[in-house]
C-alpha cells in the first residue's frame, strides 16, 4: 500500500510520473526503477506523461454502448474539438450505468449527449450532473438512525462468541455477493481457523464488473454497515487490522466512507481497545490505481503488496495464505452490509426473508432497456421478470430480447428463461449465474452480437497479461469476432472459438481469462441467429 | 498431521513431501511435463500454462505451482490436456518470427521443439500489431532482444531480479500489450544492465540470445 | 541470411576471472579455435549464475594481440626502459600497451634460442652472486600445478625464497593476522553459509563488483532474512539491501570494530564459554576497547555513537553471525590490525565453527587461495610450512632433491626496493604485470629498467614484458588443464578447450623447460602428475586428484573425496593453532594524512567488467564496449567546490605523480574522498598511490593516499 499510495500521491501533485520523476524516486526511495516501471505501465491512474488539464472519461462498455451508440467516444471527442485543455478518454464501465451513458469529468459522474456533455465541460451549462437512482439500503440496515450504529457489534462485544457469528451466517446461507458466490460463513471459519499471521480483513469494493452498481450506493448511502461488518470480522477471526479496497473513480463512495471511518473512530468503534472490550481494529481505506482485475482477490492483494495486479496460482486462498503472507478475511461489499442484518435476524428470520424458498434478500443493478435503471434490492426467489418490471418495465416500447443476470461474465439469456428466479442454483441451472447480481436488460431490435462482443472487449482490455491463454486468447478471439462483425466470418470460426474458450475456461489462472469468452459461448448455446452471423453461409 | 501425501501420477503411485508440486512429483516418477516458463533454478510461476495436467477438477491445473494433495489422481497427458497445450502453442506461434534467432543459431528454442513435439506445425491464429516499443533491441553489446519472440515466461525477469538480483528487468505494459522492459522501458543498452547474460541463458525462446552467436549455425555439440 | 555452420563442443571449465569460482561450460569452434559463448554450470559456488566477465569476456584469449613466438629484446633496445609508456591524458584514448609500438624492440626467436638465453641469464646471476640475487613473481591467475612449480623452480631451482605473487597486494595482511590468530589463512565458512546467517557484516568489499556471483547469494539471504550490517567508505550496491549501512571514514577501521568490540564487551553480548574453552588474551581485548566507546570514536568514525551501538547490538544478539570483508580491510598500513579486530570481534562473540558464522576473506583472483596454498609466498613452503622450521625444509629438501634455504624470501615490494639497491639482479615474472598494479609506478619503473635481467612469460605484451630481456608466449586459461581453488576452498579442474596460438606453449611446461636450463630437471608425463605431487605435499590437499575431483571438485580438506563433497566449515571443534589468538589493535594515523595541497583521500578498486591491469578484459570486445576508460568518482558537492564537470577532464595529483582522467559525479563516494579503478594504464590510479607497507602483512596502502584535484583548462585538450 505504501508504494502504490505515494506514487499516486505524486501522480495527484504532478500530473504524471514521468521517467524524470521516476528517477528521482527511484533514488530518493532506494527502489529500482523496474519496480517503478511495472507499476506505472499496469495501473491506469499512472501517466508517463501530463495529459490536458481537464479530462472526460467516457465509458465504451455495454449499457452505454447501448444508449449512445458503439461511438460514442468519438462523437464526443469530436464535440469537445476546438476546446483546449480537455482530453476525452474512452474508459472501461464506470458504474453509472443507471444514467447511461455516462462519463467522469474530473471525478464528477455525469451523463448526456454529447453536445450536452461539451457545454457541461466549457461552461456554458451547468454540468449534467448523474441523478440519484433508487438503491433500495433502507431494506438492509437494520439501525433507525446514526446513534444505533454498530449496535450489533456492541452487543457482540458484549459477551457474545465469535463462533456463533460464524454459525449463523453458515445457516443463513449467505453467500459472497462479488460474483464467485462461495458460502460467507464457510469463508469465516476457514480463515478463523487458519494459523499464522499477520491476520487482515479485507473488503472488495473494486466494483468494475460491467453493469454493477449496487456497491457504490450501498458504500454512498450505508458505509457503516459495512465498516461494522468488517470489525466484526475482525473480532471472529482475530485480527486487528482491516483494508477496505476502493475503486478510484467512486469519489462520492470515498468521502462517505471517510466520514463513517472518522465517526467510528470518535466513536470508539475503530482503535485500540473497542467499548472497552480489548479488541483492536484499525480500518485503513485504500485507493485502487485501477482496474477491473483488482476485483480478483489475488489480484486486489498482490496491489495492496506494492506489486502489478497480476492474479496469483491458487491454492493457496487468501483465507490460508493472504495478505502479506497472512490470513485474509476477503468479502464484497454487499457480503459485509448484509451482515448486521442477518445478525439481527438471526438465520431463520434472514432466510424467510426470501420467496418460494429461496433465502434473504439481494441487490440487483438494473440496467440496460429498463424504463427505471438503478438498484433494487429484491427477495430472493423473485423471478427475473418481476425484478423488470420493478424497475418500470422495458423502456422504448421494445419487448424483452435478452438479458444478462449477472455482469459480463454470465451469458445472456433469452427471454423465454426470464421467468428464472434470482437465486445462485436456479440461475446456474438455466445455464447463467447470478454473478454480481448486474442484470442487463436488452430490447428487441438490439444488436445482440455488439454487445457479446463488447463484453469479450472489455475482458480483453481488462486482462493483466500474465497467462499466456487469457493474454493471447482474448485478444486473438476479438479480433476473429471483429472480422466476422465485418462481415467475413472465417471458417470454422464457431468451433475454433469454442475450442478457445475451452483452453481460456481451462486453463487461465484467473476467473477472467476463465470467462472472456462466455458472452460469444451464450449466443452461440441460446440465440441461434446471432450464432448463423459467426458461420459462413455454406458453412 | 502427516508430512507426506500420497496420490497417483498417470496411474503410478508416489508418496512425496507435504508442499511438493505436482510437477516435481511427477519428475521423481520419471515422468516429465512439458514446461515453458518454469526452471528448477526459480521460483515456479504458473504462467505459459503448458503443464497443465487433469487432477479430475473443473479446471486443469498447472503443476509446477499446484501441491500435491492426498489422493490425488493426477494424468499428465490426457487428450485433454494434450488438446489444451496445443491450442496454447497455437496462441503462441501466431506471431511468432519462425525460426527466431535462438533456432536460427544455438537450434534449442524450447517454443519450437515443444510445437514439434505436439505436431502443431502452423497457428490457426494471426500476429497481432507487436505490444513493444520496437520489435527488435539490439541496444546492448552482448544481447539481442527481439520482443516479437517473447512469451513473456518471465524467466528472465526472475534471473534478473530474483536470481541475480540485477533489479532491472519487468513486465511493462498490460493485457495484449505487456512486454519484458528494462528499467523505465528504455532500451537495453542504455538501461542499468550489468550483461550478466543470466535472461539470455534462461529465455527459451528466440527472444533474448548473444549477440556472438548470430550469423552462426553451431551444429552439433559433444560434451566433453 | 547465410548462416555460417559451425561445429562445436562443449568444455566444462571454471572461470578465469574472481576468486568465486564459478563453475561454467565453453561452447568451443574447434574448427575456429575460439569459444562462442561460455553457460554457466551448477557449480558449488554458482549455481548456474555467471557475471559479465566470464559470461563474455572470453575472446581475449583470440585477440590479435597474443603473443605467439618467443621474443628477444633487440642489442639497440638497451638500456631498458619503458617502450609504450605516456602519459597521454585527453591527448589519447589510451587502451592495452600497443604492439605496434613494442614490437620493433624485440625479435622473434626460436624456443630453444630464446630459452637457452633465459637459461644463461637466471644461471649466470645466480652462480655469480647466489640464488638470493634472483627473485620470481609467479601469478594468482595461473593454476595450482603451475604456482607448485614456480616456487619449486624458484626455491630449489634458484636457490632462493624470494618468490611472491599478487596475494601481497590483497589480502597479505588478512592472511597474516589469520595465520597468527587462528593458524590458518583459508576461510572457515563458504560464501553460501550466509544462507543460514542471522547477521552478516560485509566490509571493506564491494562484491556486487567484485564478487559479483557471491554478491547474488548475499541477496538471497538477505532477501530470505540474513541481516546485513554493510560498511564502507564508499556506498557498495550491496547497501542496498543492507540492514543497516554504515559509512566509516577511510582508515579509521579499528577504532569502529574497537568501539562496536566495547559495547558487545560492556553490555554483556559476549560468549563467554567461547571466549573461555576457545580463545586466549580476551583480556587485552577487553582492556584495550575501554577507551573506545561510540561516543569516543563516534566523530572520528564519521557514524553516530547510537549507530555504531546498534549495529554491535545486532551483531552480539545473533544467534549465527558471519563476518566478510575484502580489501577495504586489508590494503592499509595497518591492515593487519583491521583484520586482528575481525577476528576478535568473531572470536568474542562465539561466531565460528557452526553454520552461519565464522570469518571470510573474499579473495580476489581466481587462484589466489590456490597459489597460496601452494606455496607462491616468501616465508612459506606449499600448505604453509615455515621455511624457517627445520622439520618442513627437510622434508621439502627430501622431496625436491636439493637443499633449500632457511631465510624467508622478500616480498614483491621488497624486491622492488632489492632491485633499486642493486642485490636483486635477475627476475622470472610469470603473468604478472607490476608496472601497472604495485604502487608507485614510478619507482617500479626504475626498478625494472635496473635489473640485470628480465624473462617474462605471458599471453600478451604487458607493461612489464617492455622491461624484459626475454619474453615467453604462454597460455591462456581456457587453453590449458589444471586446478583452481576459489575463496571458499574449493579446488576445481580447468579443462583445456584451446590450442596455444601458434608457438605459444602451456605454461606448466615452460617452466619444467626453464629448470631443465637451469641445471634442476622437474619432468612429469602430464600435468594431472605435478598435482599429485603437489597433493602428496600440501597436507590440506591429501586425497585430492584430478580424477577424484571430477566435474563439481572438492572443497578442502576433503579426507573422504569418494563420499564427500569436503568441509563447507572448518574448526568446529579447534584452530589449528589450538585457541585463538585474540590481538588487540589500536587505532594509528594513515601514512599520509590530507593536508591543505593533497585534501582528498584517494581510494582505488575495481570495477565490474576490469580486471586488474586490464591485460585481459581491455582485449575483450563486450567488457572494453562496456567499460572502454578509466575516470575518478568524486561527490558532486566536492565536483562543484573544484570547479569540475561531470565527464569533464581533471588532473589527480599526488605526491608521487600526476594523471589525467574525466570524472564522475556520483554520490557514493564520501565527500572528501576520491576513487580510481586501477585498471587503466593510461589514467594509472598507482602513478599515484603510495608505497608505504603494512608492517606485518608489507601490504601496500592502495585504500589511502592524500591527493588534490584539478579540472584540465581547455587549451590544454587541444
Amino acid at each position: 500500500m505504501e508504494l502504490l499510495n505515494r506514487l499516486m500521491a505524486v501522480q495527484h501533485r504532478k500530473g504524471a510520473l514521468t521517467d524524470d520523476v521516476l528517477r528521482g524516486l527511484s533514488r530518493e526511495w532506494r527502489v529500482p526503477l523496474y519496480r517503478l516501471e511495472g507499476l506505472r505501465s499496469f495501473y491506469p491512474v499512472f501517466r508517463d506523461q501530463p495529459g490536458a488539464p481537464r479530462r472526460l472519461s467516457v465509458c465504451r462498455d455495454v449499457a452505454c454502448r447501448m444508449a449512445a451508440g458503439p461511438d460514442f467516444a468519438e462523437r464526443v471527442a469530436q464535440a469537445m474539438m476546438g476546446f483546449d485543455g480537455i482530453e476525452v478518454e474512452s474508459v472501461s464501465c464506470l458504474g453509472l450505468c443507471h444514467a447511461a451513458p455516462a462519463a467522469l469529468a474530473g471525478d464528477v459522474p455525469v451523463s448526456g449527449s454529447p453536445e450536452r456533455l461539451r457545454d457541461g465541460m466549457s461552461g456554458r451549462q451547468p454540468q449534467p450532473l448523474v441523478g440519484d437512482p433508487p438503491a433500495g439500503v433502507a431494506a438492509v440496515d437494520p439501525y433507525r438512525g446514526a446513534d444505533g450504529h454498530y449496535g450489533t457489534l456492541v452487543e457482540l462485544l458484549d459477551g457474545g462468541r465469535p463462533e456463533s457469528v460464524i454459525e449463523t451466517l453458515e445457516a443463513s446461507g449467505l453467500r459472497g455477493m462479488g460474483g464467485a458466490g462461495f458460502p460467507t460463513g464457510r469463508k469465516w471459519r476457514f480463515t478463523r481457523a487458519a494459523s499464522g499471521g499477520p491476520r487482515t480483513v479485507v473488503c472488495n469494493a473494486d466494483e468494475s464488473e460491467p453493469g454493477t452498481f449496487k456497491d457504490r450506493l450501498l458504500l454512498e448511502r450505508a458505509p457503516h454497515l459495512v465498516i461494522e461488518a468488517m470489525i466484526i470480522g475482525g473480532w471472529v477471526i482475530g485480527a486487528s487490522h482491516g483494508i477496505i479496497y476502493l475503486r478510484h473513480e467512486y469519489e462520492h463512495a470515498r468521502e462517505a466512507l471517510h466520514k463513517a471511518l472518522e465517526r467510528a473512530r470518535a466513536d470508539g468503534y475503530i482503535g485500540s481497545n473497542i467499548r472497552g472490550s480489548g479488541f483492536d481494529f484499525e480500518l485503513d481505506l485504500f485507493i485502487s490505481p485501477g482496474g477491473y482485475i483488482m476485483g480478483e482477490e489475488t489480484a486486489l492483494l498482490e496491489g495492496l503488496e506494492d506489486r502489478r495486479g497480476e492474479p496469483r496460482n491458487k491454492p493457496p486462498f487468501p483465507t490460508q495464505v493472504g495478505y502479506n503472507g497472512g490470513p485474509t478475511l476477503m468479502n464484497n461489499v454487499e457480503t459485509f452490509a448484509l451482515i448486521p442484518r442477518i445478525l439481527q435476524d438471526g438465520a431463520e428470520g434472514w432466510k424467510a426473508r426470501g420467496r418460494e424458498g429461496y433465502s434473504g434478500l439481494k441487490f440487483l443493478s438494473v440496467s440496460g432497456d429498463v424504463a427505471a435503471p438503478g438498484v433494487y434490492c429484491v427477495p430472493a426467489g423473485t423471478p427475473i421478470r418481476d425484478v423488470i418490471e420493478r424497475a418500470g418495465g422495458m423502456a422504448g416500447g421494445r419487448s424483452l430480447y435478452a438479458f444478462c443476470p449477472g455482469g459480463a461474465s454470465t451469458p445472456f439469456l433469452p427471454a423465454a428463461l426470464a421467468d428464472t428466479p434470482v437465486d445462485f442454483d436456479a440461475l446456474a441451472q438455466a445455464g447463467a449465474g447470478l454473478g454480481s447480481g448486474a442484470l442487463f436488460v436488452v430490447g428487441s431490435g438490439r444488436d445482440l452480437l455488439d454487445l457479446a462482443i463488447q463484453q469479450v472487449r472489455f475482458f480483453r482490455n481488462e486482462s493483466c497479461g500474465k497467462c499466456v491463454p487469457c493474454r493471447t486468447g482474448s485478444a486473438q478471439a476479438v479480433s476473429k469476432l471483429e472480422a466476422a462483425q465485418a462481415g467475413a466470418p472465417e471458417e470454422g470460426l464457431t468451433e475454433l472459438l469454442e475450442a478457445l474458450d475451452e483452453t481460456l475456461v481451462q486453463t487461465s489462472i484467473c476467473g477472467l481469462g476463465q470467462v472472456a469468452l462466455t458472452p460469444i459461448m451464450g449466443l452461440l448455446r441460446h440465440f441461434p441467429d446471432e450464432a448463423a452471423r459467426l458461420r459462413r453461409p455454406h458453412d | 498431521m502427516t508430512d507426506t501425501v500420497s496420490l497417483t501420477i498417470d496411474d503410478q503411485a508416489v508418496e512425496v513431501p507435504v508442499g511438493t508440486t505436482i510437477w516435481d512429483a511427477a519428475r521423481s516418477l520419471g515422468i516429465d511435463i512439458p514446461v515453458l516458463c518454469h526452471s528448477t533454478r526459480m521460483r515456479p510461476v504458473g504462467v505459459c500454462r503448458m503443464c497443465v495436467v487433469d487432477t479430475g477438477v473443473r479446471n486443469l491445473q498447472a503443476s509446477c505451482v499446484r501441491p500435491c494433495e492426498e489422493g490425488m489422481a493426477v494424468y499428465t497427458d490426457s487428450e485433454k490436456v494434450r488438446r489444451n497445450r496445443r491450442m496454447l502453442l497455437e496462441l503462441l506461434l501466431a506471431d511468432y518470427p519462425a525460426p527466431g534467432n535462438r533456432e536460427a543459431t544455438t537450434g534449442d528454442d524450447e517454443l519450437l521443439a515443444l510445437a514439434r513435439d505436439y505436431g502443431v506445425e502452423h497457428s490457426r491464429f494471426q500476429a497481432s500489431a507487436s505490444a513493444a516499443p520496437a520489435p527488435v533491441d539490439d541496444s546492448s553489446p552482448v544481447i539481442v532482444v527481439d520482443h516479437a519472440a517473447c512469451i513473456l515466461c518471465d524467466r528472465c525477469i526472475r534471473g534478473c531480479d530474483e536470481l541475480q538480483h540485477n533489479d532491472v528487468m519487468t513486465r511493462s505494459g498490460k493485457g495484449a500489450a505487456t512486454h519484458i522492459a528494462f528499467d523505465l522501458d528504455v532500451p537495453m543498452g542504455e538501461s542499468t544492465c550489468v550483461a550478466c547474460g543470466e535472461c539470455q541463458a534462461v529465455c527459451p525462446t528466440g527472444a533474448l540470445t548473444n549477440r556472438s552467436l548470430h550469423g552462426l549455425h553451431v551444429l552439433a555439440e559433444d560434451r566433453e | 541470411m547465410t548462416a555460417i555452420d559451425v561445429k562445436a563442443r562443449v568444455v566444462d571449465s571454471v572461470c578465469p576471472y574472481c576468486g568465486v569460482g564459478c563453475a561454467l561450460s565453453w561452447v568451443v569452434d574447434t574448427e575456429r579455435n575460439r569459444i562462442l559463448e561460455a553457460r554457466g554450470r551448477d557449480g558449488a559456488a554458482n549455481e548456474g549464475r555467471l557475471c559479465v566477465k566470464g559470461r563474455y569476456g572470453f575472446d581475449y584469449t583470440t585477440h590479435a594481440h597474443r603473443l605467439t613466438k618467443p621474443l628477444i629484446r633487440r642489442e639497440d633496445a638497451y638500456p631498458k626502459g619503458a617502450l609504450s609508456w605516456d602519459d597521454n591524458g585527453p591527448r589519447r584514448p589510451g587502451g592495452p600497451v600497443d604492439p605496434e609500438t613494442v614490437l620493433p624492440h624485440f625479435r622473434e626467436a626460436t624456443w630453444e634460442e630464446a630459452l637457452e638465453r633465459v637459461g644463461q641469464g637466471l644461471r649466470g646471476i645466480r652462480d655469480a652472486h647466489g640464488g638470493d640475487a634472483l627473485a620470481g613473481f609467479g601469478s594468482a591467475k595461473g593454476s595450482n600445478e603451475e604456482a607448485y612449480l614456480f616456487q619449486k623452480l624458484v626455491r630449489a631451482g634458484f636457490g632462493t625464497n624470494n618468490v611472491d605473487h599478487c596475494t601481497r597486494l590483497c589480502h597479505a595482511s588478512s592472511v597474516a593476522a589469520l595465520l597468527e590468530g587462528i593458524g590458518s589463512g583459508g576461510v572457515t565458512n563458504i560464501v553460501r553459509d550466509i544462507e543460514r546467517a542471522d547477521v552478516a557484516l560485509i566490509t571493506g568489499c564491494n562484491p556486487t563488483e567484485n564478487h559479483p556471483v557471491a554478491a547474488t547469494f548475499m541477496k538471497d539471504a538477505a532477501a530470505n532474512g540474513t541481516e546485513l550490517l554493510v560498511v564502507n567508505t564508499r556506498r557498495p550496491r550491496i547497501a542496498d539491501y543492507a540492514a543497516m549501512y554504515l559509512e566509516i571514514r577511510p582508515g579509521t577501521d579499528v577504532a569502529f570494530y574497537n568501539a562496536m568490540m566495547h559495547v558487545i564487551i560492556n553490555e554483556g553480548l559476549t560468549d563467554d564459554a567461547f571466549i573461555a574453552a576457545r580463545t586466549e588474551n580476551f583480556e587485552a581485548i577487553r582492556e584495550n576497547v575501554q577507551e573506545y566507546s561510540p561516543e569516543s570514536v563516534a566523530e572520528l568514525v564519521g557514524v553516530d555513537a547510537e549507530r555504531i551501538t546498534e549495529a554491535a547490538r545486532r551483531f552480539g544478539r545473533a544467534n549465527a553471525a558471519m563476518l566478510f570483508w575484502g580489501m577495504g580491510i586489508s590494503q592499509h598500513t595497518h591492515g593487519t590490525d583491521n583484520a586482528r579486530c575481525l577476528i576478535a570481534l568473531a572470536m568474542i562473540t562465539g561466531n565460528t565453527g557452526r553454520p552461519g558464522t565464522g570469518l571470510h576473506p573474499l579473495r580476489g583472483q581466481n587462484n589466489v587461495q590456490g597459489a597460496s596454498d601452494a606455496g607462491l609466498i616468501p616465508m612459506m613452503y606449499p600448505d604453509y610450512q615455515k621455511v624457517s622450521d627445520s622439520g618442513a625444509r627437510a622434508r621439502f629438501e627430501a622431496l625436491w632433491g636439493r637443499s633449500l634455504s632457511p631465510e624467508p624470501g622478500r616480498t614483491v615490494t621488497e624486491i622492488t626496493d632489492g632491485a633499486l639497491d642493486g642485490t636483486i639482479r635477475g627476475m622470472y615474472i610469470l603473468g604478472e604485470n607490476p608496472f601497472v598494479s604495485d604502487p608507485d609506478v614510478e619507482k617500479v619503473r626504475k626498478a625494472l629498467g635496473t635489473l640485470e635481467f628480465l624473462v617474462v612469460q605471458d599471453i600478451f605484451l604487458t607493461e612489464t614484458a617492455e622491461f624484459a630481456d626475454v619474453i615467453l608466449p604462454g597460455s591462456a586459461f581456457a587453453e590449458k588443464t589444471g586446478t583452481v581453488t576459489n575463496t571458499d576452498r574449493r579446488v576445481q579442474v580447468g579443462r583445456q578447450a584451446l590450442q596455444p596460438p601458434g608457438e605459444s606453449r602451456q605454461d606448466w611446461q615452460i617452466i619444467c623447460d626453464i629448470a631443465e636450463r637451469i641445471g634442476y630437471p622437474m619432468r612429469y608425463p602430464d600435468v594431472s602428475a605435478v598435482f599429485d605431487e603437489f597433493a602428496a605435499a600440501t597436507g590440506s590437499y591429501a586425497g585430492l586428484s584430478h580424477e577424484v575431483l571430477g566435474d563439481r571438485g572438492r572443497w578442502y580438506p576433503c579426507p573422504d573425496p569418494e563420499h564427500s563433497e569436503g568441509e563447507p566449515i572448518v574448526f568446529e571443534e579447534t584452530f589449528p593453532r589450538g585457541r585463538a589468538l585474540l590481538v588487540p589493535a589500536r587505532q594509528s594515523p594513515p601514512v599520509e594524512a590530507t593536508d591543505a595541497a593533497y585534501p582528498l583521500v584517494l581510494n582505488t578498486g575495481r570495477v565490474l567488467e576490469h580486471w586488474h591491469t586490464g591485460t585481459m578484459t581491455r582485449r575483450s570486445a563486450a567488457l572494453h564496449g562496456i567499460s572502454p576508460e578509466g575516470f575518478v568518482e568524486i561527490h558532486p558537492d566536492d565536483a562543484a567546490a573544484y570547479g569540475v564537470a561531470d565527464g569533464g577532464w581533471v588532473e589527480v595529483t599526488s605526491r608521487r605523480g600526476h594523471i589525467r582522467i574525466r570524472a564522475r559525479l556520483r554520490d557514493r563516494v564520501a565527500r572528501g574522498s576520491v576513487f580510481i579503478p586501477m585498471h587503466f594504464r593510461e589514467a594509472c590510479a598507482n602513478v599515484l598511490t603510495h608505497p608505504a607497507v603494512d608492517p606485518v602483512g608489507k601490504i601496500p596502502a592502495f585504500k589511502y593516499c592524500a591527493v588534490r584535484l584539478e579540472p584540465v583548462v581547455a587549451e590544454d585538450r587541444a
